[in-house]
């Protein structure tokens, strides 16, 4: 919807949120807390066609082998990798209460055998971006975010990159944004962007952690593209470490 | 014309006359209400436009040429990012495809809209059409200020348009819904063509009133020049196929601003998601709308150009115009017949039998006019004294441009072989030839015909034929190759053409199309020279430098407020070259014969 | 890549009624050219005859030119004849005559930004059902109902289209989003893909058609990435398409992350 409008207050906030950024916020609160554990699926995924990478001669090359679509992804055990693990706060808001200032470091997005790297992934509300593509075909990354605004370009060059500043990202929380290319409609990723950077994504064995949280009432919250989402209440405390497997069902 | 009106006239002309000693600059040279004043405003404006307009092509034509390839001079400004939310048109100097699509939406835009019907209608018209009928102003001379201050805000808005959160409108000139309505920039798009339309309607409504109100006397229908015919008709085109456009122009901005849905079918699927917000509407009720004033707005463009050329055809040949009578019911059936050949740009729709074959046969139909116009030109050229200078060398080009312009679009007409080459670079080949060496040469003829009226002197003539002959060569080095290479199946508004079959095998075209357009800007170089030092430099001329026999001629060079020291009345038809038993070889419209 | 077309002409024509179209577009050309030239030279001897000289002055007498009004009437008999035998009865052969329709493949072609789906029905013949709730753009882009039977052996493919020679083919087009044309220029065919319509249009590769891959493209501006809107046309013979299909049907894949995440 947002790119339908004539975006003048688009340029006012921006430029608003510009000053701000400049304006040091304090750091938020942060602590010594662990929370990690293995994200499973209860069952099996439903089995996919492989990505029709022919539509594209270049990623046909790119990928001799048939891909799956990367939301269909189990390992052997049960564990699911692209699970997007975060914290909320006890009553169930994103807001844990205090301002964390966004990393200093970019949010990569590599645009790279016709694939987004990463497919999942998390940010604090107003990071910056970096997009590359380092195939040597045109792709075309168009954001489909639902309180935020949208970004939609193309990088007809291998080897083109775009820095996003603070102001031309995600800078309201949503959980999570849809990112694809308008080429290559398989190509999709997706980022949770939070106010506070408490997240992970699972990768090989389905393995979170999530470090330096303030002691206190959680809690755990579990996204996954194919899965049903979950949260589960969790209590930590001081330099102290929280195991939880969480099972997700099906949707 | 009564003898009561042409005593109306006198008042007029005494007032003006009266009024024009007490005008300050801001009254004289800005918001004038005397039409040479806003002739020139126009005539200015729209070919720093066209200017502009071609400028953003030769960015094109570099991508064309040299796909992927870092776009020298400019690129890196292309580059800039200027706010937060920008959208660039090149990134590390290479043109995107969203930039080309802006270029080439702007492009279009530009070049109609913007420059050649404020050239043709508001800046010929309105310089010449008065003082060809022999009338001290337009009939509504605040209306004619108002026209010209509504058309300037909407190309601001456009040309702003780059600059603003979304960019320029991407969606082609054509701007077709759905595309429209969910792509960035065309808000800015829409309200600057609300502004156009707008100050087109109230020209024409002028032009109108005043062609059939304001003649001298003397000067019945039949004697009016054959450039005032021509603007007659264009007058009523745009009175009448305008409307439909700015209704579905509001249409569409409120689709896009208020929720409302009429050209959004339901069920749509944009950009991996259902748009729920919309429904019910029909993307073909634009496109009808849409060419319902575009196809009108072909001949609002070719119609002024015609009359320009006819005039200096029979000024520079010296004898009548052959088949003038002819040539009016022509214009005038073309403008009629121009209402019932719209859906021809929409054969591939989907069309059914019987409705295609309708517009099919009208627009083999509509050929006809154009036949005899054309072929009433070229025969006017027998028996004549050809004076080859640079006014009558664009002239005489206009005939085999037009030429090759008008056969094109047979094979476009018929929707059997429309199925090969719509929206192919042979459409845009078919009305370039007719748009760019055709009206445009016309313009540059009319420029370099009544420039010594507008400023008491004249152009240079060697500048004026180093001008024409490039701008003659390259013109059809740049649109024949793309008769080609839409024949070999190039679709148009390809950013990269090297991923298609015919965009490799005719990238030689490519290049050789866009040296040509680069020569050609640097051929425009001693026009733009010209066109500014003559004002000061160029020699200075009376009233008749041509030898001429219109009315316009009659008034002094340049025209004081008013027009013309006494009020012309016209005696005879508008071409009396070499009549016989005269010394001069030429007999104007308002000299008095002694008996 | 199939054959190139190194001619400044139509491109090679691989379908069966595809020479009726190209037919009307050389004699139309002839045409052009022959009235072109024509009134060319007129033109041209018009102009270095009449040229102003000292001492000539310009004749005011209008000829009788009888030549202009046989001219005029020629073009419009021109037009008449060749738009009553040429394009009415070919517009109304592609419309009104469609092949047999059990004779001909099916294939349904789903147009979007941008990309071409191509969706075929399968072994059983019957395409399955598909609702806008089931697209997902990665594993199901045509959006089929996993629930319905016939959709289960269904085919979906992106930019590339299978067709036998000699086979007729009958294409059901709709849009997702915005306005398409397809366009096959080997096989002149061209439609506009409008969104909210379906659009029946078929085209017949010849029997002794080239085989190899033949640009399919999108020739209505369709947003930032329309260039890149290419499908590709194979023409298979019935072997080659066999091969094709087979491929196509390991449809069950692993889904096992290993691959993906081994170091």
């Amino acid at each position: 919807m947002n790119n339908r409008c004539w975006n003048t207050t688009s340029l006012v906030a921006s430029l608003t949120l510009a000053l701000l950024a400049g304006s040091a916020l304090a750091d938020g609160k942060m602590g010594t807390a662990t929370v990690k554990g293995k994200i499973s699926a209860d069952g099996k995924p439903t089995p996919g066609a492989p990505i029709a990478m022919g539509a594209d001669k270049f990623c046909l090359a790119a990928n001799p082998k048939p891909v799956s679509p990367q939301g269909k992804l189990i390992f052997a055990d049960g564990t699911l990798p692209y699970a997007f693990v975060y914290i909320k706060s006890a009553d169930g808001k994103l807001d844990l209460g205090s301002k964390y200032t966004p990393p200093a470091e970019a949010l990569e997005i590599d645009q790279s055998g016709c694939m987004y790297k990463p497919h999942v992934a998390g940010m604090v509300a107003g990071q910056t971006m970096k997009i590359v593509n380092t195939d040597d075909t045109n792709h075309n990354i168009h954001s489909l975010p639902t309180k935020n605004k949208s970004f939609n370009f193309s990088q007809p060059k291998k080897g083109m990159t775009k820095d996003l500043v603070s102001a031309e990202t995600f800078n309201n929380p949503e959980v999570m944004v849809h990112i694809k290319c308008d080429v290559h409609p398989w190509m999709s990723a997706y980022i949770g962007v939070l106010p506070h950077p408490f997240f992970d994504t699972t990768k090989k064995g389905g393995e979170f952690t999530i470090k330096n949280l303030p002691a206190g009432k959680y809690k755990l919250a579990v996204w996954h593209e194919e899965w049903a989402p979950q949260e589960i209440d969790i209590e930590v405390k001081d330099g102290e470490t929280v195991e939880k497997d969480v099972k997700l069902a099906k949707k | 014309m009564s003898a009561g009106h042409s005593h109306d006239h006198g008042h007029a002309h005494d007032d003006h006359a009266h009024g024009h000693h007490e005008l300050g600059f801001i009254r004289k040279w800005i918001f004038s209400t005397d039409h040479k004043v806003i002739g020139m405003q126009y005539t200015v404006t729209a070919l720093v436009f066209l200017f502009f307009g071609f400028t953003l092509m030769m960015i094109m034509r570099w991508q064309l040429a040299n796909p992927g390839h870092v776009i020298p001079f400019v690129g890196s400004m292309l580059s800039k990012q200027l706010y937060a939310g920008y959208m660039n048109l090149a990134t590390e100097g290479v043109l995107l495809p969203e930039g080309y699509n802006a270029l080439g939406a702007m492009h279009g835009t530009i070049m109609v809209f913007l420059g050649i019907v404020p050239l043709a209608v508001g800046g010929f018209g309105n310089f010449v059409m008065p003082l060809q009928i022999g009338a001290p102003d337009m009939a509504f001379p605040k209306l004619n200020m108002m026209s010209y201050w509504v058309f300037l805000p909407g190309g601001l808005i456009m040309l702003a348009s780059f600059f603003m959160p979304g960019g320029a409108a991407q969606s082609g000139w054509t701007s077709y819904a759905p595309l429209s309505v969910i792509n960035p920039g065309q808000t800015a798009w829409l309200v600057g063509m609300i502004f156009l339309i707008t100050s087109s309607l109230l020209g024409s409504i002028n032009f109108i009133v005043t062609i059939i109100h304001m003649r001298a006397p003397g000067l019945t229908m039949f004697r009016l020049p054959f450039f005032v015919w021509a603007q007659f008709v264009t007058a009523f085109l745009l009175l009448l196929a305008f409307p439909p456009l700015e209704a579905a122009g509001v249409m569409q901005l409120m689709d896009r601003l208020a929720g409302t849905s009429f050209f959004m079918p339901s069920g749509l699927w944009v950009s991996g998601k259902a748009a729920e917000w919309v429904g019910g509407g029909s993307p073909l009720l634009w496109q009808h709308l849409f060419w319902f004033l575009a196809h009108p707005e072909v001949y609002v463009l070719i119609l002024p150009a015609m009359g320009i050329v006819a005039e200096v055809i029979a000024n520079n040949t010296r004898k009548p115009l052959w088949g003038y009578r002819s040539m009016v019911y022509a214009a005038a059936f073309l403008g009629f017949m121009s209402f019932i050949v719209w859906a021809h740009h929409m054969f591939m729709t989907g069309m059914s039998t019987k409705i295609s074959t309708f517009f099919q046969t009208t627009t083999m139909i509509i050929s006809i006019p154009s036949v005899i116009i054309l072929t009433a030109l070229v025969i006017s050229l027998w028996g004549g004294s050809i004076r080859f200078n640079t006014p009558m060398l664009f002239a005489i080009a206009f005939l085999p441009m037009f030429a090759i312009g008008g056969l094109t679009g047979l094979p476009l007409g018929l929707t059997s072989s429309d199925i090969h080459l719509h929206d192919t670079y042979y459409v845009i080949g078919h009305f370039h030839y007719v748009v760019a060496p055709g009206t445009i040469f016309g313009m540059f003829a009319g420029i370099y015909y009544w420039y010594p009226k507008a400023t008491g002197r004249m152009m240079n003539e060697t500048l004026g034929k180093l001008h024409f002959w490039p701008t003659f060569i390259c013109m059809n080095c740049i649109f024949f190759p793309m008769l080609i290479q839409g024949m070999m199946g190039l679709s148009r508004r390809t950013y990269d053409p090297n991923i298609y079959q015919a965009g490799l095998a005719s990238l030689k075209l490519h290049k050789m199309i866009s040296w040509s357009a680069w020569i050609m800007a640097i051929a425009q170089l001693p026009f733009i020279f010209n066109f500014f030092v003559s004002m000061f430099a160029g020699k200075k001329v009376t009233e008749n430098p041509w030898d001429s026999t219109t009315l316009e001629w009659a008034a002094p060079s340049p025209p004081p407020h008013g027009n013309f020291l006494t009020e012309p009345k016209a005696h005879r038809d508008p071409y009396v070259y070499s009549p016989p038993g005269r010394k001069d070889d030429f007999l104007p419209q308002h000299v008095v014969l002694e008996v | 890549m199939g054959v190139q077309n190194p001619g400044y002409w139509l491109p090679v024509d691989l379908s069966k009624y595809g020479y009726k179209i190209d037919d009307l577009i050389n004699i139309i050309h002839v045409f052009m050219l022959i009235l072109f030239v024509g009134w060319g030279i007129f033109f041209v001897y018009c102009l270095v005859r009449f040229r102003a000289k000292p001492g000539h002055r310009a004749n005011p007498e209008l000829i009788h030119a009888k030549g202009s009004k046989y001219a005029e009437i020629g073009v419009a008999i021109f037009e008449a004849v060749i738009l009553l035998g040429f394009s009415m009865p070919v517009w109304a052969a592609y419309k009104h005559a469609p092949p047999d329709k059990d004779k001909a493949q099916h294939v349904r072609v789903v147009a979007q930004q941008f990309a071409w789906n191509f969706h075929y029905p399968g072994p059983d013949g019957i395409f399955g059902k598909t609702d806008q709730k089931y697209i997902d753009e990665a594993a199901n882009p045509v959006g089929l109902d996993p629930n319905d039977p016939h959709a289960l052996d269904d085919i979906v493919d992106v930019n590339n289209l299978h067709v036998i020679r000699g086979k007729p083919v009958m294409l059901r087009l709709s849009s997702k989003d915005v306005i398409h044309s397809f366009w096959i220029p080997v096989m002149r065919v061209k439609q506009d893909v409008i969104p909210g319509t379906v659009f029946p249009i078929w085209f017949e590769p010849a029997e002794n058609a080239t085989l190899g891959e033949f640009d399919i493209t999108c020739a209505q501006l369709c947003g930032n990435n329309h260039f890149k809107m290419r499908g590709a046309v194979h023409i298979d013979t019935p072997e080659s398409f066999q091969k094709w299909l087979d491929s196509k049907k390991v449809s069950t894949q692993p889904v096992n992350a290993e691959e993906e995440f081994k170091e």
